[in-house]
């Protein structure tokens, strides 16, 4: 197997904390990798290394072979790397097309002076470009069932369908790697099953490799092929899931050590 | 087609109505209320659009219309005709200028941001101030005007009619709707591939432009002006239209411009000897506004221009 993306003796320090320690971890070609970790351990830290919103202090981040450990987020998704919020980051006065029009059209209006002079004189091509869009919109939207919406308010949204324009949103910019943070935040148990049926579809219908970070053990569990366990920013698990749940290591990050009698 | 014609009948009939039936106070009040709808238009647009904060649209009008002035006596020797072109050069020069100033400051945000373009407005206005080539302090004089009221108003309608059309078009477009985009979430926005910082400054220099433009067309339209015309409350002015129609809604900002132009000269006349009710009318209409209405007139929406008789509301953003 390939390496899509590989992570080299990443550190950050913030004051006197090494929020993350020399963490290595690597995910590979359409592999569904879950991070975990107790609160603290560093996840969300080292997504938003990878994501491009913070400097790593040391340590190389490549993707594909080609060295991103320097680019900034806007750079990083150009490269192929799309991710979500722990907290939701929806354009919440925007509609939910407008949304989704927002990350495509990212590909195809450079921004060139043909690009300025036809939006301004709204020539046919233009029209043509901009109805072309709303179409690939409308499509994505209508494999996550919310068509029906498209002209909604995306803050008007119920909580699970704006978890799902969010993943919607991030895969029109039509990423190969995914990364999702805590993409179960705040879903009741049948949200979380619905969830779970979602990240799979999402993976095979678009050819997809995922990094999730969560803290529903049940869901990392079921679909994760390989978990990586962080731990006060230093790395101490990366297994299979069944490893995982019987690494004396692990139980012992969570639930701390069993008292010898 | 159709409803370019009632625009241009529209405009042609009011033309009319104003050269001939009304007194040259009138004339100069309607000229100076499209010159405020261009520079509400310019801040509306990297303020109400963007939602970057601006607090020096004064200082880029002070280079449009000195650029223009200038340009007018020293190398067309007062040739009225070629006022659009003087015009045109200060906007560009305010384009220019703003490009220059959003170098550094779009890495700000918020007041942050204000104060940084308020400072840059403040240099603007001191630099003129000691440039005795230009007047300095007494100002500079006897700008070519045109000869015409109905020139002035033509003009004066062309440039309006340019700065609505530009903005409309471009608010409605993938321009706008990245700018949209920043205003709600910049980090989001960024995450989608968009390059923020660059769209920012690219808003900024088309809002300098516009502000050159309406510059430009003031000097003119006085005669006269003078790095007192361009203070600070010039800029809080602009804010109070632009703010009153509605941050994000253009047309907004046009039908602010024309009553807060029309308001304080109407209230004139109800001078009561030594009481100036005008200043006491006019903050008193401004708060029940902000009270009432703090979004703004229109909030962040657009009158329909398709139907003129029937001002029809497009759903467009909320705060409703």
């Amino acid at each position: 197997m390939s390496k899509l993306l590989s992570v080299d003796n990443l550190s950050i320090q913030f004051g006197g904390l090494k929020a993350v320690d020399d963490v290595s971890f690597h995910i590979n070609k359409s592999e569904l990798l879950g991070l975990i970790g107790p609160n603290g351990a560093g996840k969300t830290t080292v997504f938003n290394i990878i994501s491009g919103f913070y400097k790593a202090d040391s340590g190389k981040i490549n993707f594909e072979d080609q060295d991103i450990t320097e680019a900034n987020a806007a750079e990083v998704n150009h490269f192929g790397l799309a991710r979500t919020f722990q907290n939701i980051r929806l354009f919440k006065t925007l509609t939910v097309l407008e949304n989704v029009l927002m990350a495509l059209q990212q590909r195809k209006h450079n921004g060139s002076f043909k690009d300025w002079f036809s939006s301004l004189l709204n020539t046919k091509s233009h029209q043509q470009l901009e109805l072309n869009l709303k179409l690939e919109a409308l499509e994505l939207l209508k494999i996550f069932e919310l068509d029906t919406f498209a002209q909604e308010e995306a803050g008007s949204l119920p909580y699970g369908a704006q978890r799902k324009l969010e993943i919607v949103r991030a895969l029109a910019t039509k990423p190969k790697l995914l990364m999702l943070d805590e993409p179960a935040a705040g879903m009741n148990h049948q949200e979380t099953q619905e969830l779970n049926e979602l990240i799979r579809f999402i993976k095979n219908k678009f050819n997809l490799t995922i990094l999730l970070i969560e803290h529903d053990m049940k869901l990392v569990m079921n679909i994760c092929d390989r978990i990586v366990v962080l731990n006060r920013g230093k790395k101490i698990a990366d297994n299979i899931p069944y490893e995982i749940k019987n690494s004396p290591q692990v139980i012992e990050a969570y639930l701390g050590k069993r008292k010898h009698e | 087609m159709k409803k370019y014609l009632i625009f241009l009948v529209s405009v042609i009939v009011l033309g009319v109505v104003l050269n001939f039936f009304m007194n040259s106070y009138i004339q100069a009040v309607f000229i100076s209320f499209m010159i405020n709808a261009i520079m509400a238009l310019s801040l509306n647009f990297i303020t109400g659009l963007a939602d970057q904060f601006s607090l020096g649209q004064a200082g880029l009008m002070a280079i449009g219309a000195y650029t223009s002035a200038v340009l007018n006596k020293e190398f067309f020797n007062n040739d009225w005709t070629m006022i659009p072109i003087g015009v045109l050069a200060g906007a560009f020069m305010a384009a220019g200028a703003g490009y220059l100033i959003s170098l550094p400051s779009f890495r700000l945000k918020g007041d942050y941001l204000a104060i940084v373009t308020l400072g840059m407005a403040e240099i603007v206005r001191v630099v003129l101030l000691n440039w005795n080539h230009v007047g300095g302090p007494r100002g500079y004089n006897a700008i070519t005007k045109f000869p015409e009221f109905y020139f002035s108003f033509g003009f004066a309608v062309l440039l309006l009619t340019f700065t609505f059309m530009t903005m409309y078009r471009l608010k409605f477009s993938w321009f706008g709707r990245n700018l949209w985009a920043i205003n709600e979430d910049d980090i989001a926005a960024e995450v989608m591939g968009l390059n923020v910082a660059k769209t920012k400054r690219r808003a900024f220099v088309i809002s300098s432009f516009f502000a050159g433009l309406g510059g430009g067309f003031y000097s003119h339209h006085l005669g006269y002006i003078s790095p007192g015309s361009f203070g600070f409350i010039i800029s809080v002015q602009i804010l109070i239209v632009a703010v009153l129609g509605g941050l994000g809604s253009l047309s907004g900002s046009i039908v602010a411009a024309l009553i807060l132009t029309f308001l304080p000269e109407a209230l004139r006349s109800v001078q009561t000897g030594s009481l100036d009710l005008r200043m006491i009318i006019y903050p008193i209409l401004l708060i029940v506004m902000m009270i009432v209405r703090p979004q703004g007139l229109f909030g962040r929406k657009e009158i329909s221009l398709s139907h003129f008789g029937l001002t029809k509301f497009k759903a467009r953003g909320s705060n409703e």
